[in-house]
């Protein structure tokens, strides 16, 4: 166990040495990563795909003799081996059958998924909330008026914020060009400032993350390895 | 001339602020200081959740509701994701609800495979029983859209070479209507697609642990209510560490490690299969499952300090760029 844990941080190492400059170790470990990924994803690729979705179920339809079952399994095996003509110049043609019968169907099943997902309900989010009560709510104003408190704030502004944020950046996006319509030159601002807090709430999320995988490194080298070294060493 | 401080900082040398960041991490990590953050909404959610779906099985024994587990994540982003993967499956395996796993990428079999056994020997779950690992069940689409009716006969096997009809766990959990949520981890655009299929198509629960940097991405989907939840980088997975540590503490005590060994030592009959997991632990496997268990609230200790630190830095140097434009002008 410590021998494994000790090479994972030699190699750790070798990388972070980049930082310092571009050096034979970096490179070592570099390439190494990149040999042991591809023989890994050929190897998985083999008893994941080929065993489990070809032969696996071959094998299991004669043996429970559900031969019905075992022709669409042929059928689809030797469509799918039809993408191997790409090797040839002369029959590469033949893979665009495979190539139709894929993107035919996933189209048929992403169009109108992707379609409710990112635009309808997404647009309908931006009008209405869960509820289905308006995210322009002048009642919620109202009750902010009668009894102030930071609950009854956050729920009246919230709303026409977000309502407000989304038509300024559309038209911020819409009319980037020079434009002298008083409606655009009024969204430029606040759809900038709108912008910002989202640039710089990605940025903060980002240097977080980035943050997280040195973290998380420098606990495998120092709470894992090295109590296990001393564990070893100690006897 | 002597050279002013603002020209001075506007100088040093990027390997300068590299040492000064490693030690400002190191501190408290090394000090082992932990954060306690505030639990958000969107965290809470997932567990609330996870705790309805406990209920649900409570008052449906014959009929128990599942959590499905998609690990959409790799070794290069499992620093961060990690540690929220094995809250939420702590949470799941705590509260005795089948547990179905599976990875989206090839480079993820072994981290799903690991991580799923290392959490389920925790709590001597049996698998088959309780919990299975589906592997790598390509294409993901495909997969996703044979959940609807019966998983079973696109996955005819299980990772391990089990038939999927022989395992007790998938004759009562073969498609959507015994999965309760879909916890998706992730470091790509997955969420999105489970919230595109599982979501619209099918109905489900979306409950999303995603890195720091995707996180901002994915907030339109939970004002919509297309995701449930969502765990976004390090300080989420904090907070769902800290729920299910007080979880674990109200249910087994704080000897951890002690109820750990008693799992091994009370069943005398033999149920786990050794390929999966061998009962019982060694001292280091003990350590690691120990220190897991703070993963997420350590790592945050450091990262407010890092944060600290660039803020610092952010302020000292917009104040030398301040104090630089100044003297041009004067000059």
């Amino acid at each position: 166990m410590l021998f494994w844990y000790t090479v994972a941080v030699l190699l750790s190492l070798a990388i972070f040495s980049f930082l310092w400059k571009d050096n034979p170790l970096y490179k070592f470990a570099e390439h190494l990563f990149v040999g042991t990924m591809v023989g890994y994803t050929i190897v998985m690729v083999f008893s994941q795909i080929i065993m489990r979705k070809i032969v696996d179920p071959i094998t299991l339809a004669v043996h429970n003799h559900q031969y019905l079952n075992l022709i669409s399994l042929i059928i689809a095996t030797l469509i799918g081996l039809l993408y191997l003509s790409r090797f040839s110049q002369k029959a590469q043609w033949v893979s665009r059958y495979p190539i139709s019968i894929t993107v035919g169907f996933w189209s048929g099943y992403a169009i109108v998924t992707s379609f409710k997902t990112n635009i309808l309900t997404q647009v309908r989010g931006t009008v209405v909330d869960d509820m289905g009560a308006p995210l322009l709510n002048g009642e919620l104003l109202g009750d902010f008026i009668k009894s102030p408190s930071w609950s009854s704030l956050d729920l009246a502004v919230s709303g026409p914020l977000l309502v407000f944020g989304v038509i300024v950046v559309l038209i911020y996006f819409f009319f980037s060009i020079k434009n002298e319509n008083p409606m655009v030159r009024f969204a430029n601002k606040p759809a900038l400032l709108y912008l910002m807090l989202g640039f710089g709430a990605s940025f903060g999320y980002t240097f977080m993350g980035r943050i997280s995988l040195f973290i998380g490194r420098m606990n495998f080298i120092f709470n894992e390895w090295w109590p296990l070294l001393k564990q070893t060493i100690g006897g | 001339m002597k050279t002013p401080w603002y020209e001075k900082i506007a100088s040093v040398d990027k390997k300068i602020l590299y040492v000064i960041m490693f030690v400002v991490v190191m501190i408290p990590l090394l000090a082992k200081w932990t954060y306690n953050p505030d639990v958000m909404d969107e965290v809470q959610d997932i567990y609330d959740e996870v705790e309805e779906i406990y209920a649900y099985n409570l008052a449906n024994p014959d009929a128990p509701m599942g959590i499905l587990f998609s690990f959409d994540y790799g070794p290069s982003t499992s620093a961060e994701l990690d540690p929220m993967m094995m809250s939420v499956l702590r949470h799941a395996f705590l509260r005795k609800i089948p547990v179905v796993t599976w990875v989206a990428f090839v480079d993820s079999i072994d981290l799903g495979k690991r991580i799923t056994n290392f959490i389920a020997k925790e709590y001597g779950a049996v698998y088959g029983e309780d919990f299975v690992f589906m592997g790598y069940p390509y294409p993901m689409t495909a997969a996703v859209v044979a959940f609807g009716s019966d998983v079973r006969k696109f996955l005819v096997k299980d990772f391990y070479g089990n038939v999927s009809t022989d395992l007790p766990l998938l004759n009562k959990i073969y498609n959507y209507k015994s999965i309760g949520l879909i916890v998706t981890v992730s470091g790509t655009s997955m969420p999105r697609f489970w919230v595109t299929y599982a979501n619209t198509l099918y109905g489900k629960k979306i409950a999303t642990g995603t890195t720091a940097v995707s996180a901002a991405d994915f907030y339109p989907f939970l004002q919509t209510k297309q995701m449930i939840g969502m765990m976004g980088g390090l300080r989420g997975a904090a907070e769902y560490e800290k729920l299910v540590y007080e979880l674990e503490t109200e249910l087994i005590g704080t000897d951890t490690e002690m109820y750990m060994q008693s799992v091994y030592k009370q069943n005398t009959v033999q149920k786990w299969d050794t390929k999966v997991f061998t009962p019982g632990y060694t001292e280091e496997e003990l350590r690691e499952h120990i220190s897991t268990r703070m993963t997420a609230r350590t790592g945050m200790a450091s990262q407010a300090a890092a944060h600290f630190f660039v803020i610092f830095l952010i302020i000292l140097a917009n104040l030398g760029y301040f104090f630089k434009r100044r003297a041009e002008n004067k000059r």
